[in-house]
Parts: structure tokens; sequence; C-alpha cells
């Protein structure tokens, strides 16, 4: 077979990519944004907020392990199970798999880093200090009480008057803007950075699960992020969407909140199976059985998991006719599950398996996850329902489902993956008695919880009478429990042992493993991109890691002197242009810190400080960005074999286009969700809305503001084609002076027209949902009045002309994007009140 | 091998569009199936009014499918048949065909049994 580049590589070729990919020392350590660095970071944190998560559920057992025990009072119960739910759902759970996906997707698709580390860097920082901050809050006894998914009006300012609620809000709707981060990296790294060759379906599985994963972050986690802003805004302004008395209504946090909610238990799994995916074929030693089934059926359970949606609030009253359509789509996602257990199954039968730690974690995840599905389904079932919601049986089948699902997977890969990361494995022999220990604890801690719970007892409780025989079962619990703790325990003793963080003299391929990241690697990943010819190359091209260390494929070098990998295409995965990668850097962090201050802040009401830090958030932000966009600076490189690639690349396709677009449907999928909720607000005021007394604005109004929208991404676009026809200063014009200008105005003339019209968003849930439409636009508008001055800037500076205009086309997708939800927005609250009354 | 550089997102997008439909089609019968029975049952329209119109866009929602993937996929001749990467696409297509057709028929068959608001 011929080589793209031919051996040996000249002198001082990999001294030079060492010295590029060298991460900073001492303090500048910080700044770090390697993958291997910031994914290793990102995975210790999610692990410490499980263990503290996990501290708070020993505190529970022990105070339940026996009758009328005031170990913790009733207020301080309600907090830890509230901290622990959110804890375990919100900083373990979903961190945890993103942060594997950025610690093993650029190794396993052979890419030397992610498209935007410093990106993923922010998200990192950003989560580790809110996280902490939002841990530390129940020392100061400001944790929230209202449970891990918060319903009004239990949470509206009426019953929970004090800051806690607050502090969930904020906090949790800070942590999801940094998955969302993640989110959009990860399919920008999935869908642009695979090794050349790698097609799609030659994509590792786990590549697969996690591009589905972050598909539904950002379909899903907009709802939620909608539903805290809009409790938010009704705690802080009393803008009454949750208050019936008001037009307001408490389902609606309920639907939104699970639209989030069921998707969420996927989110969490799918990364768990991918993974398993992963591992099953190296225990076994034989390829994946029915690859192309597994991920049709990683696919179907992404999209369908969103149709589970209500099946949570079976006991809320829903028309009974709805219920059933959930009923059913609850059982539809069954379907997709079950491809992925029999394809497992059927590989781990196809092979010989050795039973390593990771294969025991793989063995008990099955086990456990299988009884989790079963009572699911027998939740699923309404009636049946009605009788076990609210009790421990409820309790029990979550946490089978959950810790099946995902912590037992988790431990897996922990176990199978550290020898990539660390210059030792983790002992197989403490590695048994962690997943003995875990295993025998799961069964003993939560199997009793059925049956306590079929006998009566409730959820959320704090203690129960002796007098009702629940005692021994739950001192059973109580004993798994401390168990669990035992095998976690005894998990960070090996890896305080053993795990002694590396890159470039790691325990190499312990399992025979087929997949990518088990080449050797430095910092610099490996040493040359390999070209995929098959979903198993380690096994089915011989000599692959040799020759790769050789540096006899692609890019064994860096050219432009920079930190750069190969962008290949998405379906075909054929290189397209060579990007470089910035390196590390203060402003990520420094914006990371800001942001999180200054939700903070405004948990605690000190507003001033929050908008100072806010500001600071904003300017480092905008320095971070001045760095990126560094234009043609290099002339096309030649990565082997004959093929010159481009070093810059910008309109549809390049790499910041895509995160633009993923970022867009964030924004899109919440302005949808509010139209839902101004619909479901118009369903419980039917007759009634506008309110009786409330009128509309004339459609002068309207048609004038959609005149100025319309001519706002008209004047966009005008400066697009100039700026394309290298009139640099009349684009600039026309973006600043005009465009800026008429959208702000637009939005100016559509408030307007409503306030003189009398309408207040105090009053009424329809007053409050037309002005949070608004002020979806106005976030835009916001920003694109500080984004589009910086355009001038960087024109003024050099840093933005007709070669380099990347940045340009970010602006402009945003104009265009902010007209059309405008115009959305303008045809919902002008012409449906019309159209309907 | 020869850098397409002058790709940009189109095959990946018609590839979505080609694997993908089937799914969207189920959520969009989804939506307008729940939709429509809870504004119904709001406004208390007729409850056979309500059967016939879950039936009417069942139909519609499986006709919907069966006519693209004949159209995208079988039919002798289409665009996709040309592209890289086709067998895989091409399964991947038929499978989501399966089971999204399947789920539209599993969300409005108690929706049919069943019927009224409660
Ligand atoms: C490691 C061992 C664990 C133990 C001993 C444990 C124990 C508990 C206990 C005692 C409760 C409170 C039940 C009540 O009073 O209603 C609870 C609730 C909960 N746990 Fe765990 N848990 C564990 C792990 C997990 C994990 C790994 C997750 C998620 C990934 C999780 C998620 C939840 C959730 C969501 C709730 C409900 C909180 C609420 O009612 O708002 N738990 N757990
Ligand atoms: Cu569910």
């Amino acid at each position: 077979m011929s080589f793209p580049n031919p051996t040996p590589r000249p002198e001082g070729e990999l001294e030079q990519l060492k010295r590029i990919w060298r991460p900073p020392s001492g303090l500048g350590f910080l700044t770090v944004v390697n993958n291997t660095y910031i994914g290793l970071f990102y995975v210790g944190a999610a692990v410490m907020f499980f263990v503290l998560a996990g501290i708070l559920a020993l505190i529970m057992r022990t105070q339940l392990a026996v009758p009328d025990n005031d170990l913790v009072s009733d207020g301080l119960y309600n907090q830890l199970f509230t901290m622990h739910g959110t804890m375990m759902m919100f900083l373990f759970a979903v961190p945890a798999v993103e942060a594997m996906g950025v610690y093993l997707l650029p190794n396993m698709l052979a890419a030397r880093d992610l498209p935007f580390p410093r990106l993923s860097a922010f998200a990192f920082w950003a989560y580790l200090i809110g996280g902490s901050v939002f841990f530390l809050s129940i020392f100061w006894g400001l944790a929230p009480d209202g449970g891990w998914f918060m319903y009004p009006p239990l949470t509206s300012i009426e019953y929970s008057p004090a800051d806690n609620a607050d502090f969930w809000l904020l906090g949790i709707g800070f942590i999801e803007i940094s998955a969302i981060a993640g989110a959009i990296e990860i399919v920008c790294g999935v869908l642009l950075t695979r090794a050349p060759g790698m097609s799609l379906d030659k994509m590792p599985v786990y590549a697969w699960a996690m591009l589905v994963f972050a598909g539904m972050i950002i379909f899903a986690f907009p709802a939620v992020i909608l539903a805290t802003l809009l409790l938010e805004l009704e705690r802080a302004f009393g803008w009454p969407f949750f208050i019936p008395g008001q037009g307001g209504d408490p389902l609606l946090w309920q639907h939104l909140f699970w639209f989030f909610g069921h998707p969420e238990v996927y989110i969490i799994f799918l990364p768990a199976a991918g993974m398993v995916s992963m591992i099953v074929p190296t225990i076994a030693q034989k390829p994946l059985v029915g690859y192309r089934l597994v991920v049709l059926a990683v696919i179907g359970t992404g999209v369908l998991s969103f149709g589970l949606w209500v099946h949570h609030m079976f006991a809320t009253g829903l028309p009974q006719l709805s219920l059933s359509f959930f009923s059913a789509a609850s059982m539809a996602v069954a379907i997709p599950s079950g491809i992925q257990i029999f394809a497992w199954i059927a590989t781990i039968a196809s092979g010989k398996v050795r039973l390593t730690t990771p294969s025991l974690f793989i063995l008990g995840f099955l086990f456990i996850f299988t009884i989790g599905g079963l009572t699911g389904v027998m939740v699923a079932m309404v009636p049946f329902d009605w009788q076990a919601h609210d009790t421990y049986f409820i309790v029990a089948h979550l946490h089978y489902v959950l810790i099946g699902g995902m912590v037992f997977p988790l431990f897996a890969a922990f176990y199978y993956w550290v020898p990539v990361a660390s210059r030792r494995a983790l002992s197989e022999k403490v590695g048994r008695w962690v997943f003995g220990l875990m295993f025998v604890g799961v069964n003993v801690a939560f199997f009793p919880m059925h049956i306590t719970g079929l006998i009566g007892m409730p959820r959320r409780v704090s203690t129960y009478p002796a007098d009702l025989g629940w005692g021994d079962l739950n001192m059973v619990s109580t004993i798994g429990a401390y168990l669990i703790g035992a095998g976690v325990l005894l998990f960070l003793i090996d890896v305080a042992r053993n795990f002694r963080i590396t890159s470039a003299d790691n325990a190499g391929n312990v399992w025979n493993a087929p997949t990518l990241e088990w080449l050797p690697n430095d910092n610099y990943a490996t040493r040359s991109i390999p070209i995929v010819a098959s979903r198993d190359p380690l096994w089915d091209q011989p000599g692959l890691a040799e020759d790769v260390e050789a540096g006899r494929y692609y890019l064994p070098n860096a050219p432009t002197g920079y930190r750069e990998t190969i962008v290949t295409s998405p379906v075909t995965a054929e290189p397209r242009y060579i990007v470089q990668i910035p390196g590390p850097g203060w402003f990520h962090v420094l914006a990371a810190a800001f942001t999180a201050a200054c939700f903070l802040l405004l948990t605690v009401k000190l507003v001033t400080p929050a908008i100072i830090c806010g500001v600071l958030a904003v300017f480092f932000v905008l320095a971070w960005a001045w760095q990126l966009d560094p234009g043609p600076t290099h002339p096309p490189v030649d990565i082997g074999g004959g093929l010159k690639l481009p070093v810059y690349k910008t309109g549809s396709g390049s790499h910041s286009w895509w995160a633009t677009i993923c970022f867009l449907l964030v924004a899109g999928t919440t302005f949808l969700c509010m139209i839902f909720s101004y619909l479901f607000l118009w369903l419980s005021n039917v007759g009634d809305w506008p309110p009786a007394g409330t009128a509309l604005p004339a459609l002068s109004w309207a048609s004038g503001s959609a005149a100025l929208y319309l001519a706002s991404a008209l004047l966009a676009w005008g400066a697009s084609r100039t700026l394309a026809a290298g009139r640099l200063w009349t684009s600039q014009g026309l973006l600043l002076l005009g465009a800026l200008p008429a959208l702000c105005g637009a939005l100016g003339v559509d408030g307007w027209g409503f306030w003189q019209a009398g309408l207040r968003p105090q009053d009424h849930a329809y007053g409050a949902a037309v002005y949070t439409i608004l002020c979806l636009t106005g976030v835009f508008a916001f920003t694109l009045a500080i984004f589009t001055p910086f355009l001038t800037l960087r024109a003024a500076f050099g840093r933005l002309d007709t070669a380099r205009r990347a940045s340009f086309d970010v602006g402009l997708l945003l104009f265009y994007y902010t007209a059309g939800q405008a115009l959305v927005g303008l045809l919902l609250t002008h012409g449906f009140p019309r159209a309907v009354g | 091998m020869t850098a397409m550089q002058g790709e940009d997102a189109t095959p990946f997008l018609r590839w979505i569009g080609i694997v993908l439909p089937g799914f969207l089609i189920w959520g969009a019968h989804f939506g307008l199936v729940y939709g429509y029975v809870a504004v119904a049952c709001t406004l208390d329209a007729g409850v056979g009014g309500t059967q016939a119109a879950v039936a009417l866009a069942t139909l519609a929602a499986l006709l919907l499918i069966a006519g693209l993937f004949w159209g995208f996929v079988i039919r002798p001749g289409s665009r996709f048949n040309a592209g890289p990467a086709t067998r895989f696409s091409r399964r991947l297509a038929w499978a989501t065909a399966l089971l999204s057709g399947g789920s539209v028929l599993l969300t409005a068959l108690p929706a049919l049994i069943f019927p009224g608001c409660a």
C-alpha cells in the first residue's frame, strides 16, 4: 500500500508538533484548552458532584433508617432531596456524559482537537464555578427545596418567598447554557473533524450516540431554559404565567419542564449506551452485531423520546384521550432500546467474553436496567401510575433506570478507557470489589423500595411513624446505600493509586480494542491522521498504529505553525480544508467566571455588582471573539498524497457556519416553546383572549414594525453583497447605520404599540406572554447592538474584509434570524387573537 | 482523492432530508393529533368528529411517509441512488420508514379505540 507521506520524516517535525500542542505550565495551566486535559477536568468535576450528591443521599438514608428519627429536620430534608435530585441530574449525569465526549471524541475520530476548544473550556469553567456555588448554597440554608422539578405554584413567590427557588432557577439555567455550548461543540466535532474516509457508515456508534445526544440537548434544553425564564420573570417582576387567578396556568410549567425532562432520561441514556456499544465488541473481540440497526435505534430513540413528554403527568388530569397518545408513544420508545440490548447480547454471545471489570459493569448494567425498564412499563400504564404516583415505587424505578442506565455504563467506561489517559490501568482486583459492592448495594438499597412503595410509603417524607411497619425495609435500604458508598470510595482509592495523567506514554491498547482512540498519542493526538477504511480500523487495517505513529498518513506536521486539524465533509469524510484551532488563553476563562458571577449575584439580588460582572463577561467574550476568525493567513498546505488544502473557509459548510446554525436552532426552539406557551395559555383562557378590557393595538403598528424588520434583513443582505463586491465601508455602513437601527426601530414600534394600547405584563398572563415574545426578540437586538459595532471595529483594524468574513457571516445569520423570528412573533401576537376572537 | 473544496452543507442536509422525514412526519402527526384533541376537548367539540379527524390525520401521515420513500428511495433513477455512502443510507431510510410508520400507528390506535375527553 502506498502512504500519503514518505518516511523517515524530516528532522524537527515532531518537536514542532510537540511544542505547538504543549499545554501551558504554572498558573497558566488554567488556560489550557487541549481536550485531553479539559475533558479530564470535566469528568473529574462531574465525579466530584456525583460524590457530593451521593453524600447528601447517604444523609437522607441515615435519617430514614429508623422510624421517628430526628437527625434531619423537615425543612432540611426537603433541601436534601431537591439538591440530591438536581445535582445528580444537572451537575452529574448530563455533564459527565458530555465530559466523556469532550475527552473521547477527538481521539476516537482522530482529530487533533475539537474545532472550538475554547468553547468547551468555557463550558467546563462555567459549569465548575456555577455548580460549586450552587452546591454551597445548602450551607447557607439557601438551597432550593421544591423538588428537582420545581412545580409551581409550590415554587411561586407566594409559597416560596425566599431566595431558594431563585437559586435553583438561575443556577440551573446557567448550567444548561454550559451544556448547550458543549453540545454545539460536539455536533461540529462529529460532523466536521472525522478522520478521512470515516464516512457516516464507518463512524463509531459512540460518535453517533453523541451526535444524537447533542442534537437532543439542542432541542430539549431550550424548553427548560424558557420555563426557568418564565418562572423567574414571574417571581422577580410579577408576570403571572403560572398564577390561575390572573390567567396563568401551573400546568404550563409541567409541559415545558417535561418536554425537556423526558428526553433528559434518554439524553443521559444514549451516550451511556454508546459507550456500551464500544466496550461490548472489545470484550467479545467481535464486531458489533447489527451496526445499522443500532445506529437506527440511536436516532429513533432520540426522536421518539420527545413524544414521551406528557407521560409524567398522568396524575395531573389531562384529557384522557391525549393521555392515551402519550402512553402509546412511551411504548414506542421501548423498541429502539430493545434493539440495542439485543445487539449487545448477540455480540456478547458471538464472542468469548472475559470477565474483566468493564465486562462486569456491562453485565450489571444489563441486569439493573432491564428491571428498571420493566417497572417502567408498569409505571407507564396509566391506572397503575395513579397508585404508584409519588410513592417509593417511583423512587425505586427511577434509581434502577438512572443507576443501571447511566452509572454502571459510566463506571465500565472509566475502567475501560483509563488506559488511554493514564500511565497505568486501574486495578482489576480492586475493580471487581468496586463492582461487587456497587451491584449488591444497588439491589439491596433500591429493590426493597418497590415494596415500601407498594405498601404505601410516600416519597419525599423526612420520617415515618413506627407503627406502620416500614422500619425494617428502610433499614435494609440504608445498608444498601452504604454499600454503594463503600464501592465508590474504593473506586476513588483505586483512582488515587493508579491514575497517572499522561498523554505520551499511556498504558496503550490493553484490551486489543478496534477504534482510533487506542492509537499511540500525545498532546497533539496522533502523529499523523489515518485514512479509515473500516468500522474497526485497528482490527482490519494491519500495521495502522505503526504507520500512523511513523507519520506516513496525513498531516504529520504543523505546516502553518499553529494548532490545526483537518476538516472533512460531513457524510463521506473527504478532506476539505485545514482549520487553525485557537490555543490556550485567559479570555474564555474570565468570561466563564464573570458569567457565573453575574448569574449568582442576580440570584441574591445584588443587582449592581451583577451588572458589572455581566458587562465584564460581555467584554471578555468579545475579547475572545476578537482573536477568532484568523483569515487566510497561509497559502494552501500539502497534507500528503498530493492533497493541497486551503487553510481558511467561510460561508455555508464552514465550521463557524455550522456552529452558528446550531446556536440558531437553540434560539428557534426556545421561540417555538414560547409560541407553544402562548397558545397553551390561550387554551386556558378561551373566549377571554385578550382579556376583557384589553385592546389590541391597531394593525398599523404591526405593519409598520413588520416593514422595518424586513428592511433590516434586506439591508443586512445588501451589506453582505457589497462586502462580497469588495466595498468594505459601504457594507459596514449598511449594517451599522442601516440594518441595526431598522431592527431596533422595528422592535420599538412593535413594543410601543402594545404599551400605548394599555397592555401591561403584570396584569394578566396574556400581557406577560406578549411581552416575553417581544423580549425574546429584544435579546437578539441587544446582542446585535453589541456585535455590529464590534464588526466595524474589526473592519477598522483590518480583521474583516472580503476574504476574511467568517465573523461577518455570523452577524448576517443573526440579522436574518432575528427578523424571521420577529415576523413570526408579529403574526402570532397580532394575527392570532384577531383570528380566534 | 481530490479535496471537495467547493462542498457546502447541502449533501449532508440532503442526507438528513432523506433519512429523517419519517420521524418528522411522526412528530407532526403526534403534535397535530394531540393539539387537535386538546383544543377539541377544551372547546367541547363532538367526540365523533374528533375520531374522524384523528383517522384522517393518521391516513395522511402514512400516505406521506409511503409517498416520500417511494419517491426518494425506491423509484428507479431517484437522485438519492446516485450519491455516496448510498447503501447504508438506503437501508437506514427503509428502516426509518418502517419505524416511523409503526410509531404513527401506535400513536393513533389508542386514540381511535378509546375516544372521549375525561
Ligand atoms: C448512589 C446512590 C444513591 C442513593 C443512595 C440515592 C438515594 C436517594 C434518596 C434517599 C432519595 C430521596 C427519596 C425521597 O425522599 O423521595 C433520592 C431521590 C432522587 N435521586 Fe437518588 N440516590 C442515589 C443515586 C442517584 C443517582 C445516580 C441519580 C441520578 C443520576 C439520582 C437521582 C435522584 C432523583 C432525580 C431523585 C428525586 C429527587 C426529588 O424527589 O426531587 N439518585 N435518591
Ligand atoms: Cu419518563
